[in-house]
């Protein structure tokens, strides 16, 4: 999942980056409000995270921006303002979210979860396409309730087509969902990972999850 | 404790009754007794003139008539006494209510009612223009008044003859049953006791009904003010509820209310911005524990991410410390401990933590300060003020741009300006500058290298040292800040 960070607060920043990375996002950050508003006019993110405080631009005028101009991306407003009428008002904005600094990592982690699986209308954490089992709060992938061990990109991968089951996802949205901007990859390393999870998570003799249909993406599912 | 306004209102009301009450009664009394006894008096003097009227003196051989007096018959220049006592029945023995008595100038008795039998009247000697009154007590032993006359018994001329010899004055006493008159004046003194009693019983029940009346305001007053909690500051006291003569003390509540909301919003707001400026740093510091700990990793990230904790920490603290610094500072009995001190020195001091900043952003600095400049104040005071300008210039300086230190002894006061170039603040931000936690930059995005206390300690500083701090930013864009310390 594609998130965008902009906080500017060296230390928080660089901080959050690092563990939302490591956790399995693809992390676009920023400390400027005007290039906050840059990447998240250009960019498809799945969750923004967004300071209010922010030198350039304040966090509400890029989410009032970025609302005006249509884009459904949720948005989590990171801020150290705690009155219930700075809560109110930022909701009231479109914010979908509201979290008071400081916080726990872990419960951030949570949040942004929550925001994902509201983006892709699930409530549970469970995700189950044939017999694969996949958990979105643990990250952990199973067939036929055995382990199966993935790369952070491999996961990613995996949870972006596991959220949009049984739906025909683009190469440009994988890319757009999965990588961050200054990723380094090449327009074919959507194929290479998809590969990389074929052999992963398929099994001899059962029905394949992963299916190629040529021109328009991948699927997974149970049938094509 | 003072004794209580009810109590005071209560005893001076009182008090004020009992006087007016006890000054009326007596006033009353006075006035009834002396007109009674005056009537009383005058019917005395009245059957004392007649009496004189038939009192003659002897100028012949005539022989007056004289019915039951005790007294011979008189001879020539002898006084004759001539009372028919048919005629004044109440000198008789048989129903005395009247009595008389008769002296010549030698105090003799010559005549004396038959009523008095053996009892004599007390002689009193009147003067010739007045009678003489007086309260007796009779032969029953009832209470009388007796009226002394003076006269000179004449046959020819009963009016007084001032050049007459004194001896032949005689003095008349007359006396009468006066009980009847005491006992009505001594019925209206209880009467007016008993009224007066009752009007003070009348008294202290309205004094109470109007002093708790009239103090009702007060406890209102009270009231109100026991109503306003801390929360409730903006609350006013309504003074169209008060009387006038608690307007006065409404309005300077009032007043002392808004002081303590000013005071109280204040400190709301300086709270506030204290956890708002110390929840960022604080998130910084957990979000890297909680990110380095929430996987097994190398030493090396350890070390990195705990020398990131400690920067963090070392800001906090000294944000912590300028807080302290400040509230230090509001202590109105500091001790200042003041010396000579070489401004030049200290400003040299204080640049070499900011020379490799300097250098760095390629500012050049101009001390145009004289060597010998000094003035007797806080030496650490003064580097802290210098300190914090210093910083500021060299962090708001343009990059390539100047910094200027300029100072002199004028009126035995030293003048310092220190002035940067590339000022992004307005004339109108000026005045907010000393504020707690302001910041051109809304964003506070310096948090950590500036917490926004350092122009407030600044600014506080200058106070304790008794000096004053201006700001202006020049034509040429230049951001000055001017200092005048005693020297």
């Amino acid at each position: 999942m594609r998130l965008l960070l902009v906080e500017d607060y060296l230390p928080l920043r660089e901080s959050l980056f690092q563990g939302l990375q490591e956790a399995g996002f693809a992390v676009d950050a920023t400390g400027n409000g005007k290039e906050g508003l840059w990447y998240a006019s250009g960019n498809d993110y799945d969750v923004i995270i967004l300071d209010i405080m922010l030198p350039g631009m304040s966090g509400l005028e890029i989410l009032k921006t970025i609302r005006t101009a249509g884009k459904q991306a949720h948005v989590l407003l990171l801020t150290a303002k705690d009155t219930l009428k700075d809560k109110i008002f930022g909701l009231d904005l479109g914010a979908d979210d509201y979290i008071v600094k400081p916080f726990a990592f872990d419960e951030l982690l949570a949040r942004i979860r929550a925001l994902i699986r509201r983006s892709y209308i699930r409530k549970s954490p469970l995700i189950t396409v044939g017999g694969l089992r996949i958990d979105l709060n643990t990250q952990n992938v199973f067939r036929d309730n055995e382990p199966i061990f993935l790369t952070p990109r491999e996961y990613a991968l995996l949870e972006y087509l596991a959220l949009r089951k049984e739906q025909v996802v683009s190469r440009t949205e994988i890319w757009e969902h999965v990588y961050d901007f200054a990723s380094s990859a090449t327009s074919n390393v959507v194929d290479v990972y998809i590969g990389y999870l074929r052999k992963k998570i398929e099994k001899p003799n059962k029905p394949p999850l992963i299916h190629t249909l040529r021109g328009r993406g991948y699927l997974l599912g149970e049938r094509a | 404790m003072k004794m209580s306004l009810r109590r005071r209102f209560f005893i001076g009301m009182i008090s004020g009754m009992l006087f007016l009450l006890g000054a009326f009664g007596i006033m009353v009394y006075a006035m009834i007794s002396r007109t009674l006894v005056r009537q009383f008096d005058g019917a005395l003097l009245q059957t004392a003139e007649l009496l004189t009227a038939v009192i003659k003196e002897d100028q012949g051989d005539e022989q007056g008539e004289h019915n039951e007096t005790t007294k011979p018959r008189p001879s020539k220049g002898e006084i004759e006494f001539e009372l028919n006592i048919r005629m004044a029945p109440e000198f008789h023995r048989d129903q005395p209510s009247g009595y008389y008595q008769l002296w010549n100038s030698r105090e003799a008795t010559i005549a004396k009612s038959p009523s008095l039998e053996n009892y004599e009247l007390a002689y009193k000697k009147p003067s010739l223009s007045l009678p003489l009154y007086h309260k007796i007590k009779l032969p029953d032993h009832t209470s009388g008044r007796v009226v002394y006359l003076l006269f000179l018994p004449s046959h020819e001329d009963s009016a007084v003859d001032r050049s007459a010899p004194a001896e032949r004055y005689l003095t008349l006493a007359v006396a009468r049953d006066a009980s009847s008159l005491y006992k009505q004046l001594d019925r209206f003194k209880w009467i007016l006791v008993a009224a007066a009693a009752g009007g003070l019983i009348l008294a202290l029940t309205l004094t109470a009904v109007v002093v708790s009346v009239s103090l009702r305001p007060i406890r209102v007053l009270a009231e109100d003010i026991a109503a306003i909690r801390e929360n409730t500051l903006n609350q006013r006291l309504d003074t169209n509820r008060f009387p006038k003569e608690l307007l006065p003390l409404c309005g300077r509540l009032n007043d002392l209310l808004e002081r303590l909301e000013d005071s109280f919003d204040r400190e709301r707001r300086f709270n506030a911005d204290v956890a708002h400026e110390l929840r960022t740093p604080l998130a910084g510091l957990r979000s890297i524990f909680d990110v380095t700990l929430s996987r097994p990793r190398e030493a090396a990230d350890y070390k990195t991410s705990i020398a990131k904790g400690l920067t963090i920490t070392e800001s906090m603290q000294k944000m912590i410390e300028s807080l302290l610094l400040l509230r230090q500072l509001d202590n109105a009995n500091l001790n200042l401990d003041r010396k000579t001190v070489h401004v030049k020195n200290v400003v040299q001091e204080c640049w070499q933590f900011h020379a490799a900043c300097a250098e760095k952003r390629n500012l050049t600095l101009c001390d145009v300060l004289a060597e010998e400049l000094s003035c007797c104040t806080n030496e650490v005071y003064l580097k802290m003020i210098m300190n914090n300008l210093l910083k500021n210039a060299v962090d708001y300086c343009d990059e390539g741009g100047h910094i200027r230190i300029n100072g002199e002894k004028r009126d035995d006061r030293i003048h310092l300006s220190i002035s940067n170039t590339g000022c992004r603040l307005t004339i109108d931000q000026l005045c907010y500058i000393g504020e707690p936690f302001w910041r051109g930059d809304k964003a506070r995005s310096d948090t950590g290298t500036h917490c926004g206390l350092g122009m407030t300690l600044v600014w506080k500083l200058v106070g304790v040292l008794r000096g004053e701090i201006s700001l202006n930013i020049t034509p040429e864009n230049l951001f000055v800040v001017s200092l005048v310390l005693p020297a």
